[in-house]
């Protein structure tokens, strides 16, 4: 039951009962100091009381005054003296061990003994009978709820000339005790009435940063990795070490769903891009023969003027079929020279006429400063594709960016416009053949790009929110 | 200064009390035992005065712890006056001068009483408490002492054994709360003090039961160190005899329930000497 309680209540219940726990021992200690000390200062009023009287007594006992004696112990009782149920009586025994005189002789009657007058009191008679030192004594088991403090009374040369029999019930120290024993509850109460909550509260701020790392961590598997934002407790205890460690597996996780959408897309690029492949090759082949055919016909027949306008129109479709195959198949094969700063500066000549068509602004950033060991060709293909596609989203008056950087073996060409963002469902097929964000491209420019930066073994990133699109580019070279 | 002198003479002058007219008789030394109730120290101070005013010289009362010590300083003269117990009073008649006698209910006569506790409903007198323990007030007291002596010696008992244990309380009333708190089983008591004691203090006597009542003997008297001169023993006697006579003086009395003062004889004190010859006291 309580092994499966949650450290949300398991923490402050745990701290709960040390609380208690610690309150009761306090509790028990107080309350047995107390009871010792009641005890305690019972005996030593009574032994003093006793010592005060028995100088009194002895010149009493020495001259059998009787009255003195039992004027002496009276004294210091009240009038109540004569109740047999007084807590307080003082027995004062001779010499044989017979009472002399005592405060309830009705009861306790001179010359008689303690067993005659009670065998109750034959226990005590015996102990004191036997008690052979001069100093006072506490007998506690002789009778239930009542203490007796004996006092010898010595004559000057030690010899006994009685004894004083002080009996107290233990209600007297008993009543003090309940007191005390009420004290010592309201002050433990008060002191759990603060602590109690404080202790439920520091338990529930202890146990917060786990529960919220577990809730964290019970919502992997219902939701993507990608939407789990978790404000993890940071420290370096053991609960802040499990946080760092579970920020880290999300981000791995993370990282690796996104390499598992990027690889899925991929795939289907280039299951797409073999498809296309095959398809243009099987149409070349019939197509190339078609063109040769008309070809041969224009140039050796001598077709009459329908003839020659329907074989011009097969030829300009057949033409348009090779041109829209040739986009699909990307080639590489294309002989180039290495790719130059004139390159670059080429492509930003032929895209500011569309650019000031539109009244944007191009920031052209070109940090390449000699030629690389790249295709001239397919980069600028790549990067005229991207500009194009920017310029076309931007609004007008809009800003696209350029830069073209050069590091660690790798040139990056990237493309940033201010225009509408693309959606997460257009992001899904942006690559793909005859898909188009704008509704009058023919859906070839990216899918080209895509085929470019694939055969020269770079890779390409979107990344778009609200006004800001950037593609990125990294070829490798050299290496 | 002669402003300062007057002063401090004016002051000397004031300080004296203006009774004390004849300065050059010295203050009298009155003794009291417990034949009355004598630790009733608003009462003795009234009576000082009274008696001041009435003498007209200072007045002191001495207290001892038993009768013996009070009548032992009238014979040597430490003592003017004293209030004894007639036994005292026969026993050191020579030592003595009787001066005056109180009235008790219209007789200077008194008895002395046998008391037990409430709870003993049997005993009948005082020869049914053999074998018990018994208060006496005083050896030199009559009726806290003699008289139940003689009693018993009449009756052929040596008291010696006739009784388990005997102590003495040295004082009339602590006899009565000996009995009343069942210390003592029976005890003597001078039955003026017990009367006095019944309208003063009801709740000790009601503790305790009037067994017997013995027979009349002479109220302890006001007597007089032997060689007093004649004036100082009259004008004491007859401050004594005429307090009954104005309001001051019957307050008084009234306190100490008595009727008065009368000048009385030696011959009431007959019984007693009687008594001392039966029980062999000199």
């Amino acid at each position: 039951m309580f092994r499966n309680l949650s450290y949300l209540y398991k923490t402050p219940l745990s701290v709960s009962v040390v609380i208690l726990l610690t309150a009761m021992v306090v509790a028990g200690t107080l309350i047995a100091q107390t009871y010792r000390d009641a005890k305690q200062d019972l005996a030593h009023s009574a032994l003093s009381l006793g010592k005060v009287l028995s100088r009194t007594l002895r010149p009493a006992l020495l001259h059998d005054q009787v009255w003195q004696a039992y004027e002496t112990i009276t004294t210091p009782l009240d009038t109540a003296i004569r109740d047999a149920s007084s807590q307080q009586m003082f027995i004062l025994l001779d010499a044989n061990h017979q009472i002399y005189v005592s405060t309830q002789p009705a009861r306790f009657p001179m010359l008689a003994t303690l067993s005659g007058v009670d065998s109750i009191y034959a226990n005590l008679e015996r102990q004191i009978r036997q008690y052979r030192a001069p100093e006072p004594f506490t007998v506690e088991d002789a009778l239930p709820g009542k203490l007796f403090f004996v006092v010898p009374i010595l004559a000057e040369d030690g010899v006994t000339l009685g004894t004083l029999v002080m009996q107290y019930s233990t209600s007297l120290f008993l009543a003090r005790f309940y007191k005390s024993l009420v004290r010592v509850a309201v002050s433990i109460l008060a002191v759990l009435v603060v602590l109690l909550p404080l202790g439920w509260y520091g338990g529930r701020r202890l146990a917060a940063p786990l529960i919220h790392l577990a809730d964290c961590m019970g919502r992997i598997g219902r939701e993507l990795p990608a939407s789990i934002q978790c404000d993890l407790h940071e420290s370096r205890d053991e609960i802040g070490i499990l946080s760092s460690r579970f920020k880290r597996m999300l981000e791995e996780l993370r990282e690796k769903h996104a390499l598992e959408k990027q690889m899925v897309a991929s795939d289907r690029l280039a299951a797409i891009g073999r498809l296309a492949a095959g398809i243009a090759h099987e149409i070349n082949n019939p197509l190339g023969g078609m063109l040769n055919a008309i070809n041969t016909h224009k140039r050796h027949g001598t077709p009459d003027a329908l003839a020659a306008k329907t074989l011009s129109l097969l030829e300009r479709g057949l033409s348009q079929i090779e041109e829209t195959v040739a986009a699909l198949l990307v080639e590489a094969k294309l002989e180039s020279h290495a790719l130059t700063p004139q390159d670059i500066e080429d492509t930003r000549t032929l895209i500011l006429a569309d650019a000031q068509k539109k009244n944007a602004h191009l920031d052209w950033q070109n940090s390449l400063a000699e030629a690389l060991p790249l295709p001239s060709t397919q980069v600028r293909q790549i990067l005229l594709n991207l500009l194009l596609n920017a310029v076309h989203a931007v609004r007008t008056r809009g800003n696209v960016v350029c830069r073209i950087q050069v590091s660690d073996g790798q040139l990056t060409l990237t493309v940033q416009n201010d225009g509408a963002c693309i959606s997460p469902e257009q992001m899904e097929h942006l690559f793909e053949p005859f898909f188009s964000v704008e509704s009058n491209g023919h859906g070839l420019g990216l899918w080209v790009t895509y085929q470019l930066v694939e055969q020269l073994g770079g890779q390409i990133h979107v990344a778009s929110e609200t006004d800001n699109t950037v593609f990125r580019v990294t070829l490798p070279y050299g290496a | 200064m002669l402003l300062r002198t007057l002063f401090y003479f004016l002051l000397a002058v004031s300080t004296i009390p203006s009774t004390l007219a004849n300065e050059t008789l010295p203050t009298l030394r009155i003794g009291t035992t417990p034949v009355f109730l004598d630790d009733h120290r608003a009462f003795l101070e009234a009576w000082r005065g009274y008696l001041e005013q009435r003498l007209k010289r200072s007045v002191i009362f001495v207290q001892r712890g038993s009768y013996r010590e009070i009548a032992d300083m009238v014979v040597n003269g430490k003592l003017d006056f004293a209030w004894v117990c007639g036994y005292p009073y026969v026993r050191y008649r020579t030592g003595m001068r009787l001066v005056a006698v109180p009235v008790f209910k219209g007789k200077p006569l008194y008895q002395s009483y046998v008391i037990v506790p409430r709870t003993d409903t049997t005993t009948k007198s005082l020869l049914d408490l053999k074998g018990k323990i018994y208060a006496f007030s005083d050896p030199l007291s009559n009726s806290g002492w003699l008289a139940p002596q003689a009693e018993l010696r009449q009756a052929g008992i040596d008291s010696g054994v006739f009784f388990r244990k005997t102590f003495f309380t040295w004082a009339h009333r602590k006899v009565v709360e000996a009995v009343a708190d069942g210390l003592a089983q029976g005890g003597s008591v001078d039955g003026y003090v017990w009367e006095t004691l019944n309208v003063l203090r009801p709740d000790l006597t009601a503790r305790t039961r009037v067994v017997q009542k013995s027979a009349e003997y002479g109220f302890p008297p006001i007597v007089a160190r032997h060689n007093i001169s004649p004036q100082a023993l009259d004008a004491m006697r007859t401050v004594l005899i005429r307090m009954n006579r104005d309001a001051a003086g019957q307050d008084l009395l009234k306190r100490l329930n008595l009727d008065g003062f009368e000048a009385g004889s030696d011959a009431l004190y007959e019984d007693i000497a009687r008594n001392m010859r039966l029980v062999g006291a000199s």
